[in-house]
């Protein structure tokens, strides 16, 4: 399985209620953003997971693949 | 109704009978009995004549020529298939459908249902109903009840439909596959939501297989954890080398060296179309040589080189003939010939299908196909490019075809897409009453919602069911008074004929919406209910009878009981449920509360009638019927049975959201905070209180309802109290576990109610009992009960679900500085705003946007 670490940056902080739905992600909020770490396993996942944010009418500004370091 | 809101009863006198709801019965319910239309359905027709069904979505699609078997990913099937969840998710073109298709057919018409979905599947009752369809191709006595019941109106789908099924599954032995296919096209959250409660308690017998282009929100992390979910994804699905092989040089009768083989593999990454395009340019050609260094030197996505290779290597009719037919979701030769206005579709399909273009065939007869998914988005996109003037004109050729042939949701797809919006909104304005009586007002609201809105204005029978619809689905006051003067444009004007739903006239309909959406004006309701009635055909007719409750209702919150007392015995006596159940069941419930006014204890017998003819009708989520468990909440409460009165209020609040209700919202309200005062939740009925002032403050004309407030709050500022403040607040997430804590559910169980880990819950826990200063779980429900922090008995379903805990959410809740405050995000519980919406299209690299995200802060 090829998964991979991504970050997916919305704006907005995100609080109580909103962590809970993303529970399976790590939650860190930067100024007037939110960003969601998550492994995901494919291409498939993160488009749901993407999906599922915008699902909420928040809206997406970054999206980052988060590659190992080499060697 | 000025005593509307007692003290504590007397000890009730006698136990009280439960209702039981009656079996569903056969009925064309419906707001006025309207008459269906008579559905001329030549073979050449897509649906079914008695139900509007596609019959070609319950079946897998028939397998194609040229084909591989691909035997070790079959067997990895297998494996999958014996959990309860199977996802087959991978983007376009990676060969998902045809894995099922191919397995179904090995699986030789054993125990498999099928749906082919489509977007217009985003409606739940549409949903479940091909769902329950396709379980009866395998057991045809299946869920007959639940397929009654999803036909009324406004159907509950997690307490009336999906129980039931449920248990019928349960009883039959054999396993049984149910595979939905493009499950990825569902978007509307109360689909997943009712699918996932289907999930969570289906039997064991039963397998789904979901095959998607990405991961569903369904819980899928939960069903991993559990082991009740097998997956095929991106990696399972790519093409081995040998595939590879098997495909270009078996199937496709290349004659290529391996290397070469190799390289494709390699350029495509195993991706099944970009093979497929591959060969399909392949064909015929001397240099492929030449071609494959092209192809692996060009850094254009794959799809996009190879899509456009193919088309260019189609003689010119040909071409035309896909580009042009792209437009259609389903190709028949009738329909083709139609829409491209020209001759011999038929013949040149089979064809097509046979040279392996990516024709899929939906039906054994070779009547209807359709395009594989990723060709027609490629097709559109270079027809928008090359020839957009036409996009028009074949989606109208298309729209008249389906027209014809009685293809209404088809016809009305087509003609907006080719924005010819003002027939759109005529045959919405015809046909809209045969789909809301089917239950698929969902349906009809997503197709309103493509219009713009002068079209909708500018069509009165339109504008008319946009008025109902939206009215019913949360359209503020204004927008509905909007569409409202659209229908009845001038005194004596245009249309003056009768409306698809048997109202009378346009000016009679306008006045009904206005007297059965009380918003928050009763007298306007009473003034527009006696309007329709003046305005009434001589012959009392359904919609007379629905004026008339209508004036019930309005008059009784006006605080004039009296005066509706007579009208309503009379409805409920002279009108069946059957023909006019809205009526029937607002004219119950007015009574119940005019005998409740009265002391009489009839008024239990009453209510519990109204919520039985409600579910019989399929109505028991309607927003018309909420006044029902109204009614029983409040004759409850004056029996003393708190503990069900609030349950019931709880149920009625939950249908009482939208704004057309808002004036019920306050009185239920009112009501609500006398039970809670009943039990000693003195804190509750405070808030609920405020809650209700709130409302009546700003609403224009409450009718009796303000003297009620009075009167509860004065009943509130009575009540001793007992808060006292913590040293540190719970958060509002232990609030809501802090609420779960006094009942029998474990801190799994917790976590499955509220959507998270069992580890988030016990985190949560400890945190609690270190707040509140305890050590167990008894002695924080002890403690929290003590500092008025929890009720004084056990918090039932309905507390998590009602209005007033997405509220107190909501409010603390944020997304602030720019984010976009929603509504109603509860723990587990979704809705849907419109949004841009992300579309998987083939493979790519992720997006990468600015750099501007920072850690910290």
């Amino acid at each position: 399985m090829r998964s991979h670490a991504y970050e997916i940056t919305f704006t907005g902080r995100a609080n109580g209620a909103l962590r809970a739905e993303f529970d399976d992600c790590e939650v860190t909020t930067g100024p007037g953003t939110t960003t969601l770490h998550a492994e995901l396993l494919d291409q498939a996942a993160l488009t749901g997971l993407m999906q599922r944010i915008s699902d909420l009418g928040l809206e997406i500004v970054n999206v980052r693949r988060i590659d190992p370091p080499p060697g | 109704m000025v005593s509307c809101i007692m003290g504590l009863p007397a000890q009730a006198a006698g136990p009280i009978g439960h209702g039981r709801p009656l079996p569903p019965i056969a009925r064309t319910a419906g707001m006025a009995a309207g008459t269906d239309e008579a559905h001329d359905c030549p073979a050449d027709a897509v649906c079914s004549p008695r139900h509007d069904l596609v019959l070609t979505k319950l079946r897998p699609p028939a397998p194609r020529a040229g084909l591989i078997r691909r035997d070790s990913l079959q067997a990895l099937l297998q494996v999958g298939l014996r959990s309860k969840l199977c996802l087959v998710g991978a983007p376009a073109g990676f060969g998902k459908t045809t894995l099922l298709t191919q397995w179904c057919a090995a699986a030789g018409g054993g125990r498999v249902a099928w749906v082919a979905l489509d977007d217009g599947d985003n409606d739940p009752t549409r949903f479940w109903t091909y769902v329950l369809e396709a379980l009866r191709t395998v057991e045809p006595s299946l869920g007959t009840a639940a397929l009654e019941a999803l036909r009324g109106p406004r159907t509950d789908l997690d307490r009336t439909v999906l129980p039931g099924l449920i248990n019928e599954l349960s009883v039959t032995n054999e396993p049984l596959v149910l595979v939905l296919d493009d499950y990825h096209l569902v978007t509307d959250p109360s689909c997943h939501r009712s699918l996932a409660f289907f999930l969570d308690h289906a039997p064991a017998g039963l397998h789904v297989v979901l095959s998607t282009r990405a991961d569903p929100p369904l819980p899928l992390a939960r069903m991993r954890a559990r082991g009740e979910l097998g997956e095929i994804r991106i990696a399972e699905l790519e093409f081995t080398g040998e595939e590879a092989a098997a495909l270009l040089n078996g199937s496709m009768g290349l004659r290529l060296a391996t290397d070469d083989v190799t390289r494709l593999a390699e350029r495509t990454e195993g991706w099944a179309a970009g093979l497929i395009l591959a060969g399909l340019s392949l064909r015929g050609r001397a240099d492929t040589q030449r071609f494959i260094a092209a192809f692996r030197g060009d850094s254009r996505h794959v799809a996009d080189f190879l899509g456009t290779e193919v088309l260019a290597r189609q003689p010119e009719p040909i071409r035309a003939f896909l580009l042009r037919s792209s437009v259609l979701e389903r190709l028949s030769g009738s329909l083709c010939d139609a829409a491209l206005a020209t001759e011999g579709s038929a013949e040149l399909l089979a064809e097509l299908e046979r040279s392996n273009l990516f024709l899929v065939p939906l039906d054994d007869r070779r009547q209807w196909y359709r395009y594989h998914h990723l060709f027609a988005e490629l097709l559109r996109a270079e027809l928008a490019d090359r020839d957009p003037e036409l996009l028009p004109v074949l989606h109208q050729r298309a729209a008249a075809w389906h027209r014809r042939m009685g293809n209404t949701g088809d016809a009305i797809h087509h003609a907006s897409t080719a924005g010819d919006f003002a027939e759109a909104a005529a045959l919405i304005g015809r046909h809209w009453p045969t789909f809301w009586r089917r239950g698929q007002w969902a349906t009809v609201a997503r197709w309103l919602d493509r219009l713009p809105d002068e079209t909708i204005m500018a069509d009165p029978p339109a504008a008319y069911a946009a008025a109902w619809i939206r009215g019913c689905s949360g359209a503020s006051k204004a927008e509905t008074e909007g569409w409202l003067a659209a229908v009845e444009p001038a005194e004596g004007d245009g249309h003056a004929g009768s409306l698809p739903d048997g109202v009378s006239s346009l000016a009679f309909g306008a006045n009904l919406t206005r007297a059965t959406l009380l918003f928050d004006d009763v007298g306007r309701s009473v003034k527009a209910a006696c309007r329709a009635l003046e305005l009434a055909d001589p012959d009392p007719s359904p919609s007379y009878w629905m004026a008339q409750s209508a004036l019930g209702q309005a008059l009784y919150l006006s605080g004039e009981p009296v005066e509706a007392q007579p009208r309503l015995e009379e409805l409920v006596v002279r009108v069946s449920a059957a023909e006019q159940p809205y009526a029937v069941v607002l004219g119950q419930a007015v009574l119940s509360l005019v005998a409740g006014d009265r002391e009489d204890d009839r008024d239990v017998a009453l209510a519990r009638r109204a919520a039985v003819t409600a579910e019989a009708q399929g109505l028991s989520a309607s927003p018309l019927c909420a006044i029902a468990y109204l009614a029983v909440g409040r004759a409850l409460t004056r029996q003393g049975e708190l503990a069900e009165a609030e349950e019931q209020l709880g149920r009625a609040l939950e249908l009482l959201e939208i704004d057309s209700m808002l004036v019920l919202r306050a009185f239920a309200l009112l009501l609500l905070a006398s039970v809670r005062q009943g039990r000693g939740d003195h804190v509750g009925a405070r808030g609920t209180v405020g809650r209700a002032h709130e409302l009546i403050e700003r609403s224009a004309d409450p009718g009796s309802l303000r003297a009620c407030l009075i009167q509860s709050e004065r009943l509130v500022a009575s009540a001793p109290r007992r808060r006292v403040e913590l040293a540190t607040p719970l958060t509002e997430r232990e609030l809501v576990i802090l609420r779960l804590l006094p009942t029998r559910l474990s801190s799994r169980e917790i976590g499955r109610e509220l959507y998270v880990s069992v580890t988030t819950v016990r985190s949560h826990v400890q945190a609690i009992y270190r707040k509140l200063g305890v050590a167990s779980r008894a002695e924080a429900v002890a403690h929290a009960r003590q500092v008025g922090l929890l009720l004084g008995t056990p918090p039932t379903r309905s507390h998590l679900t009602s209005n007033e805990l997405d509220e107190y959410l909501i409010s603390r809740l944020g997304v602030d500085s720019g984010g976009t405050r929603r509504r109603g995000v509860v723990l587990g519980r979704r809705e849907k705003r419109p949004t841009t919406g992300l579309g998987a299209n083939g493979r790519g690299e992720a997006v990468n946007g600015s750099d501007d995200w920072r850690p910290g802060g």
